[in-house]
């Protein structure tokens, strides 16, 4: 299974500070999911992949595997489009209800791209970036109170934990012949209700047993905490940040404002 | 006499919306550098008592309380948690719960950085720590890469690095296999005596650690019972402490008991196996009666579970169980070994179908495991989870275990004559209308393992059933397993606990990363025990002892492992 985790690596993504790349991220996913154009979204998966490639030196066999999940949710996507949007245009093939349209289709490639840019970007982010930095760097950089960044923290860490615990207690449920159980709505709710139950009781424990563990060692305490890792914003990543952003302006003023990717549509 | 780091006066305490006390009139005085024990039945209040001393009681949970607690001369409920944070250190039983961090650098420099130290401080604190606990190596690592027994290290690292006076530890093996519940405890020992910390250990399972501890103390309903040092307590009142109290103590110790009943007392009163083989030979005990043999299930039963060449793949790619084959014969207890991550708990799954075999073959009550389900395995198939929770599914007892029979769909008579004897049997009919969630520790195992016998299975198997169990509970539950297996049930314990292994079972099976390196009887076990490939097996404590008391001997190798078998082995019961 291929997995949206850290990558350790030398890049100068790698090397990025977390709060930059993540400002970019969302900007950048922002205006891919502005317009939808088959043009747009392309160059758009072309950045995409130039930064995985070039910047983040991402292994390519690990980077396509993980675009190819996305990219067949996408051609679905897409292709459902192309069939069942048969907006004014003529059909450029028929069969029986089925009108495949120029602009469907155009919309099908637009959504395509538009899904693997945004798979794209999310994964360059997450394999070139170290979730301690990345907190880190959110209550030096970012200036987030430490607190609110461990409460997310201990949620990141906690939730595998859960996610174990919920097998399990389905599991355990399983074993105790809940599948052969009366079938009707309500005797479905119910058991669906003894699923949480478990799962919210040895929650409570969990976060009362962190927070204990926390506390005793004297979280809060200040309102600051000692530095160990100090995180700088380098001269070369607001230049990345500022560089970037006017292409992306200029690419968007020319599609947007414009409206040049019209055409394609027709 | 020296001021002592600790010091309990009168201290009452209530949890929040509690009319029983949880702590009623303590009084307790540490001295610097000691190595306490405390232990007691579950729910006696030990666990209270810890988070009473660092003030998380009543600080953070509340509750009303009366009484004095002081550590290092500062009264906890003054002093405040972060400033007795540098005094008391608090280390729990699931280091999953309490590690905060992602890597292992931050999670050891926490405490120091919450406490605002200079970061070259923080660093040297963290280095300092590290060594402490034998886990330099383990720096530059993320958590998430640890094992148990390295999380449970890193705990304690991160707990030394804030330089407390004082360290609670909580049940700190429950979670480790034999051989890693040792090293922690040799490690608290070692900090003990060359950092001359005091140490207040918490624990059910006492055989690794009574010996390290100066002084043992005895819980009971929220009060102290006793408090002197374990060998003269054990001595004089073990009788009490297992019968009375229902704990357990180590097994050569119960053994020096039985013996002194029968006017053979071992001196000094052991604690450790070395102790109990001087004592012994002090005496002149000798192995003389023939060594019982094990009863061994007829080779003519056919096996109930069959496996050849089984193997399962998680989806991530972890061969969790590797070319397995067993046979396991119907009527036999079987006790399924290995360190924690071998491939236990997955091979047992697959025999009630909650996953499917990946290649191979393996049949269980004749149902092809590659064909069948869950559904039709579970009607002959019990299982008994490790946390009895994760398997309620009803608000009563009694609809707990009139759930699965209902699910079955037999008549309400049967399900009702099933369900009264069940509850009957197991000691539960009081609570019939309680939900199963306020049901104490021991109750809800009860409850756990009566939902799958109510079944009648052909075959039950317990996971871990041992675990953070005081004795009591422990005998109570294996009973009633034990009478099943009479009435023909096969059952499978898997298990780190070997006295638990050694009493109970007849043939032993041993799992090392996914692999099946042993199988056989008890006695085949202790004679292959050097060549089995596992790097968690110990040999059960009186079994070992028997060797080491026969060693030169002549004759087969002795078949001792309960008490019994020993107490009769050297001829002294008549």
């Amino acid at each position: 299974m291929t997995r949206l985790t850290y990558l350790p690596g030398d890049s100068f993504f790698h090397r990025m500070d977390p709060t930059v790349k993540l400002a970019w991220n969302f900007l950048a996913a922002a205006l891919v999911a502005s317009h939808l154009d088959p043009l747009y979204g392309a160059l758009w998966f072309g950045y995409a992949f130039g930064l995985a490639v070039c910047l983040a030196r991402l292994p390519l066999r690990r980077y396509l595997r993980l675009v190819a999940v996305f990219a067949a949710f996408g051609l679905s996507l897409g292709l459902w489009q192309a069939v069942y949007n048969p907006g004014g245009s003529p059909a450029l093939w028929a069969w029986g209800p089925v009108h495949v349209t120029l602009k469907g289709l155009s919309t099908g490639v637009a959504i395509l791209f538009r899904v693997l840019a945004l798979t794209s970007l999310a994964a360059v982010f997450t394999l070139t970036t170290e979730p301690a930095r990345l907190m880190e760097s959110l209550i030096q950089v970012a200036r987030l109170p430490y607190r609110l960044a461990y409460t997310v923290y201990a949620g990141l860490r906690f939730m595998p934990l859960f996610q174990d615990e919920a097998q399990i207690i389905s599991n355990a449920h399983q074993v105790r012949g809940v599948s052969d159980a009366d079938t009707g709505l309500f005797a479905r709710l119910r058991l669906n209700a003894s699923l949480v139950v478990p799962l919210l009781v040895s929650g409570i424990r969990r976060a009362r047993a962190a927070a204990i563990a926390m506390d005793s060692r004297a979280f809060g305490a200040y309102d600051r905490r000692t530095v160990l890792h100090p995180q700088r914003l380098r001269r070369r990543d607001l230049a990345f940040l500022l560089g970037h952003v006017v292409l992306a302006a200029a690419l968007f003023y020319y599609f947007v404002i414009l409206g040049q990717g019209r055409l394609f549509i027709g | 006499m020296p001021v002592p780091i600790v010091q309990v006066t009168d201290l009452t305490y209530y949890y929040p919306d509690e009319l029983e006390p949880a702590l009623d009139g303590v009084n307790l005085e540490i001295q610097p550098g000691e190595f306490v024990l405390l232990v007691g039945p579950s729910g006696c209040g030990k666990s209270t008592l810890a988070l009473a001393l660092n003030g998380i009681i009543p600080t953070l949970l509340g509750g009303r309380i009366k009484g004095r607690v002081q550590v290092n001369g500062l009264d906890t409920r003054a002093a405040g948690v972060y400033a007795l944070s540098t005094q008391v250190g608090l280390v729990f039983q699931d280091p999953d719960s309490q590690l905060c961090n992602l890597t292992v650098e931050d999670e050891v420099g926490f405490g120091p950085a919450n406490l605002l130290l200079p970061a070259d401080e923080v660093l040297r604190r963290i280095e300092s720590a590290l060594a402490a606990v034998g886990g330099a190596a383990l720096r530059p690592k993320s958590i998430f890469e640890l094992s148990g027994g390295q999380k449970q290290r890193i705990a304690i690292a991160s707990v030394l690095a804030m330089q407390p006076k004082v360290v609670i530890f909580d049940e700190p093996t429950a979670n480790l296999d034999p051989l890693g519940a040792v090293q922690v405890f040799e490690l608290l020992k070692r900090l003990n005596q060359a950092h001359g910390l005091t140490v207040i250990v918490i624990e059910h399972n006492v055989e690794a650690v009574m010996h390290h501890a100066g002084r043992l103390i005895l819980m009971e309903q929220g009060a102290i019972r006793a408090d002197a040092p374990p060998r003269a307590m054990l001595r004089e009142r073990g009788v009490f402490v297992t019968d009375q109290l229902g704990l357990r103590i180590p097994p050569v110790s119960e053994l020096a008991l039985r013996l002194a009943e029968h006017g053979r007392p071992l001196e000094p009163f052991p604690l450790t196996l070395p102790e109990a083989l001087a004592g012994l030979q002090a005496q002149h005990l000798r192995l003389i009666s023939p060594p019982p043999l094990a009863p061994v299930a007829p080779a003519a039963a056919p096996p109930i579970i069959h496996t050849e060449r089984l193997n399962f793949v998680y989806p991530d790619g972890t061969r969790a169980v590797k070319d397995v084959t067993l046979a396991i014969a119907r009527g036999d207890v079987v006790g399924l070994i290995g360190e924690n991550g071998s491939g236990k708990t997955t091979l047992t799954s697959l025999f009630v179908g909650l996953h499917k075999p990946t290649s191979g073959r393996g049949v269980v009550s004749g149902l092809d495991l590659a064909a069948t389900t869950t559904r039709a395995l579970v009607s002959r198939v019990g299982y008994v989870f490790q946390y009895p929770e994760h398997q309620f599914v009803a608000e009563t007892v009694y609809a707990e275990v009139a759930f699965s029979l209902k699910a079955q769909r037999l008549p309400a008579t049967e399900v009702a004559a099933r369900v009264e004897r069940i509850l009957h049997l197991f000691d539960l009919d009081r609570f019939r209308d309680r939900h199963p969630f306020r049901l104490s520790m021991g109750q809800k195992r009860r409850l756990s393992v009566a939902t799958m016998l109510v079944l009648q299975p052909e075959i039950l198997i317990l996971d871990e059933p041992t675990m953070g169990q005081d004795r009591r509970n422990i005998e109570q539950m294996l009973g009633l397993v034990q009478q099943a297996n009479t009435e023909g049930t096969t059952v499978i314990l898997v298990t780190h606990d070997m006295e638990l292994v050694a009493r109970y079972c007849r043939t032993i099976a041993v799992m090392d990363r996914g692999e099946l390196v042993f199988s056989g009887s008890r006695a085949d076990f202790g004679r292959d025990f050097a060549g089995i490939r596992s790097p968690a097996l110990v040999l059960p404590a009186l079994y070992e002892l028997a060797q080491r008391l026969h060693a030169g001997g002549s004759g087969p190798a002795p078949q001792v492992f309960t008490v019994a078998d020993f107490v009769a082995a050297v001829g002294v019961a008549a």
